[in-house]
């Protein structure tokens, strides 16, 4: 029954634009008509802190503007005295996308702004969405420095209008065409006639702050649990070079953070700013556990920390757990904050010079001079970053920190946490022969070296090895800038997991959800720092609470890893009452958003609707006098038959 | 387009009909009635129509055909309501205090009327609630007057329906088989006219739908026994 009458409405809907054609075209094709629809945009979304909003939102039903495209001085000149069609819609060129251009769009009538890149052109020399001085309030001290010049502060803004970023040029031609057949000519009168407009639909749910809409969307959890936002935050990984045992007195921590940050969704490539530390920090690992550094009194533990951008979710949650001894990531013994002796951190990294920051560590400490010496690295002591031992000297200012970094007092990176932070930024290219992958390998080496000296004084490396990390740098670089389909993130997920051909983004995100870089990145340590039991099948395995990996070949291998996960929630979620203004951990939260898309249109003038209700009314009138004057006199006009 | 859009376009096609019905069929019970029966004859000639086009795959692709099916089931059906209408006069007469067999020009007017309604409300659906906006005609194809050509088009559909139901029901009273033919074919060939539309001729389109209405409101107003000095009266407020 269902289907007949399935079939009748389909066929009475197909009717519909059989008779009379005129004005019966279906619903869906008269939209088609109207409307582009844009695929492959990216959007800017928004975020919370405990005390305010930042980044953008749309009005609910979609913002709604003429295009007008800003390329120079004068174009914002004549949109600031001369525009009369307004609310607008900028399309931005990248080198006018300022804080200073962006805030003079603020006072006149503008709905939102696309910023495009023509990928064929030449990027821009810099852009830094972050601040000056990244994290800068939840340092261990206030931050006076300018670490990154080219930070414009973009990302800590609260905007009041949408925005989106598309880098298609096919797209972006469709949308010039437009702009110049309908717009461009007679601007003045701009007003009298259908222009070509944009409508953005980015709207968020949440609103103030991070404590106003975590409070709103639990308020009616019984009934319906209604999200605005949700705290930010992912996955810790760690991994310890040898098990926590009793006569583990001192633990040397190496750290590097695994998230980055940008505008849009989704594009958040952190090439220079993460992927290279990350790199690193996998091959300093995989080469300590080639080396079988034995443990005695002194382990090493690597910890990848996520959030990081986001005033230091991950490592301020380490920290906390550490001081309050809930540590038990790793197998074995609880960790302590006391036992740590030391951390060291992996920075931004590249070709080129390298920089010690160290803090608290004394000049003739061997790790330092060693790595001094090996790595040829300028030292500065008593200079801390703003990187994640900023978390473990504002619990303990005493400890000893040390960054591994390309860059003295300022960046060198120029798209430090940007959308162009991306394999072309480092000028790295799997096709081509660089010397970043020898530059990371050369580091983690060095650093595995001296480390091991550590672990088992006395005694030499083999140095043998070194082919091999080159080799695993050279695999490990392409699934991080280029393609997550990769041979290492293969060999290290379930047999025939398909992965995503594209460059991961490395944004935090949710707690709620695990971002893929982040569980591939810790599975791959596993796989690279675990023992591997080939006799074994799957159901063995599992049986054993063993990973069931993919393998090198593909095949499944069965692992025994000893890495393994921390959530990277910050403290500020876990402690009951914690006062989300006192601003000691971080608050960040993302606002849920239902939809996040854009379409152009022709949006139609004033006049034609205004002459269509006009013509409305008019005829309405005409009949309605028409009608009475021949009811009134029916008897005198017809003939009675 | 948007709120004003929408009013303007809600204006044109339904604002006259809705002040015809206020005026000249909500004032009578039976008048209601009818209206909505002969409202449900049109779906039903819909129904009818659709199931043959869906029927006939060979056919199918071709959009005139359709429409030629669509006009024959609707002339049909208004044939039959007009049959039924006859039939039903005596046993209206016990349920209504108006004097049916006196008023049956009126009930021609009503049953023309309910078909005009119901077809202009399937045609302008759509297009209303597209007419919402943000957006207009004309960024791939189409101009900017669309929907108010579209708006004009159905309320001069609705209007000759209501015509072609006076025009109809009088023929068939005076077997006037001239008249007959007149109202089918001049139906067949406002549908065809209006393919026209689709291929942006909106001019041509609209001009000959208006001028096929005067020509119809002479026919209807001289079928019903009309008189052109009594109107010219009224018409100039004698």
């Amino acid at each position: 029954m269902y289907k007949a009458n399935g079939l009748l409405v389909w066929t009475l809907t197909r009717m519909r634009h059989v008779i009379y054609k005129s004005s019966s075209r279906s619903a869906q094709k008269l939209r088609d008509m109207m409307y582009y629809d844009f695929h492959g945009t990216a959007a800017c979304f928004r975020r919370h802190n405990g005390t305010h909003q930042f980044g953008c939102s749309s009005s609910r039903s979609g913002s709604v503007g003429v295009i007008h495209f800003v390329e120079n001085e004068d174009d914002i000149v004549w949109l600031e005295k001369n525009a009369t069609a307004g609310p607008y819609m900028i399309v931005l060129t990248f080198d006018m996308f300022t804080m200073k251009t962006l805030k003079r769009f603020e006072d006149v009538d503008v709905n939102g702004v696309l910023l495009y890149r023509n990928t064929s052109l030449d990027r821009p020399t810099s852009y830094s969405p972050d601040d000056s001085c990244p994290n800068r309030y939840s340092g261990y001290t206030t931050c006076n420095e300018s670490w990154n010049p080219h930070g414009s502060s973009l990302l800590l803004q609260d905007w009041p209008f949408p925005m989106f970023y598309i880098e298609d040029n096919e797209v972006l031609e469709k949308v010039k065409d437009c702009y110049l057949r309908m717009n461009v000519h007679d601007r003045e009168k701009q007003n009298e006639r259908s222009l070509c407009a944009l409508e953005m639909k980015s709207f968020m749910f949440a609103a103030l702050n991070s404590e106003a809409c975590l409070k709103r969307g639990s308020s009616n959890i019984l009934y319906h649990p209604t999200l605005f936002c949700d705290p930010m935050g992912d996955q810790n990984i760690h991994w310890p070079v040898g098990p926590m045992s009793d006569d583990v007195k001192n633990v040397i921590m190496v750290i590097a953070k695994l998230d980055a940050n940008a505008m849009y969704d989704n594009l958040v490539p952190g090439a220079g700013s993460t992927v290279t530390a990350i790199v690193t920090l996998l091959a300093t690992a995989t080469y300590l556990h080639m080396l079988n550094a034995t443990i005695s009194d002194t382990n090493i533990v690597f910890s990848l920390l996520n959030g990081e951008t986001m005033d230091y979710i991950g490592s301020s949650r380490l920290v906390y757990d550490l001081k309050e001894g809930n540590f038990d990531a790793l197998k074995g013994k609880t960790l302590k904050l006391e036992q740590i002796s030391s951390v060291i951190e992996l920075g931004q990294l590249g070709e080129g010079k390298l920089y010690l920051h160290s803090k608290n560590m004394k000049d003739d400490n061997p790790l330092l001079t060693t790595l001094k010496n090996e790595l040829k690295a300028d030292v500065l002591s008593n200079s801390v970053p703003p990187v994640s031992v900023q978390s473990f000297l504002k619990e303990n200012s005493s400890i000893e920190t040390l960054v591994i970094a390309n860059h003295g007092k300022t960046f060198v990176n120029n798209y430090y946490n940007g959308l162009l932070d991306d394999a072309k930024a480092i000028n790295y290219s799997s096709n081509k022969t660089t010397n970043l992958p020898s530059s990371l390998a050369n580091i983690a080496i060095t650093l595995g070296n001296a480390l091991y000296s550590i672990t088992n004084p006395g005694s030499k490396p083999l140095t043998e090895d070194i082919t091999l990390i080159e080799k695993l740098v050279t695999e490990l670089l392409p699934c991080y800038l280029e393609s997550a389909r990769c041979t290492l993130f293969s060999a290290a997920s379930r047999p025939g997991t398909i992965l995503p051909n594209q460059v991961l983004p490395l944004y935090t995100g949710v707690v709620r959800s695990d971002n893929p870089a982040t569980i591939l990145t810790g599975q791959l340590l596993g796989l690279l720092t675990g023992t591997t039991y080939p006799e074994l099948n799957q159901t063995s395995c599992l049986e054993k609470h063993f990973l069931w990996m993919a393998g090198y070949n593909l095949t499944g291998v069965c692992v025994e890893a000893t890495a393994n996960f921390s959530q990277a929630k910050s403290p500020a979620f876990i402690i009951e009452n914690y006062d989300m203004k006192s601003g000691k951990y971080s608050t960040w939260t993302e606002s849920v958003w239902e939809n996040l898309g854009m379409r152009m249109f022709l949006k139609p003038s004033y006049k034609v609707e205004v002459l269509s209700l006009g013509i409305g009314i008019g005829v309405s009138l005409f009949t309605a006098l028409i009608v009475w004057l021949i009811k009134a006199n029916a008897d005198r006009i017809f003939e009675r038959r | 387009m948007s709120g004003i859009g929408f009013a303007g376009c809600a204006s044109i096609a339904f604002g006259p009909p809705f002040l015809m019905f206020l005026f000249s069929i909500a004032i009578e019970p039976i008048r209601i009635i009818m209206l909505i029966a002969s409202a449900f004859c049109w779906l039903l000639s819909l129904l009818i129509s659709s199931l043959t086009w869906y029927a006939i795959v060979p056919l199918r692709k071709y959009i005139f055909i359709g429409l030629i099916y669509s006009v024959i089931f609707q002339e049909l059906f208004r044939f039959l309501l007009y049959k039924i209408l006859r039939r039903a006069e005596k046993g209206l007469e016990k349920v209504t205090t108006a004097q049916v067999s006196d008023s049956r020009d009126v009930f021609s007017y009503v049953c023309g009327f309910g078909f005009g309604i119901m077809s202009g409300v399937f045609s302008m659906s759509n297009v209303l609630s597209e007419s919402f906006g943000p957006g207009t005609m004309g960024l791939k194809s189409g101009s900017e007057y669309f929907f108010i050509v579209s708006a004009g088009i159905t309320l001069c559909i609705i209007m000759l329906h209501t015509l072609w139901g006076i025009t109809f029901f009088a023929a068939l009273d005076n077997k006037n088989w001239f008249l007959i033919v007149w109202v089918v074919g001049s139906h067949m060939f406002v549908s065809l006219i209006t393919l026209l539309n689709a291929e942006e001729y909106h001019a041509t389109c609209i001009f000959t739908l208006y001028a096929m209405l005067l020509i119809n409101v002479a026919v209807a107003f001289n079928a019903s026994n009309g008189r052109v000095p009594q109107l010219m009266d009224v018409l100039m407020f004698k």
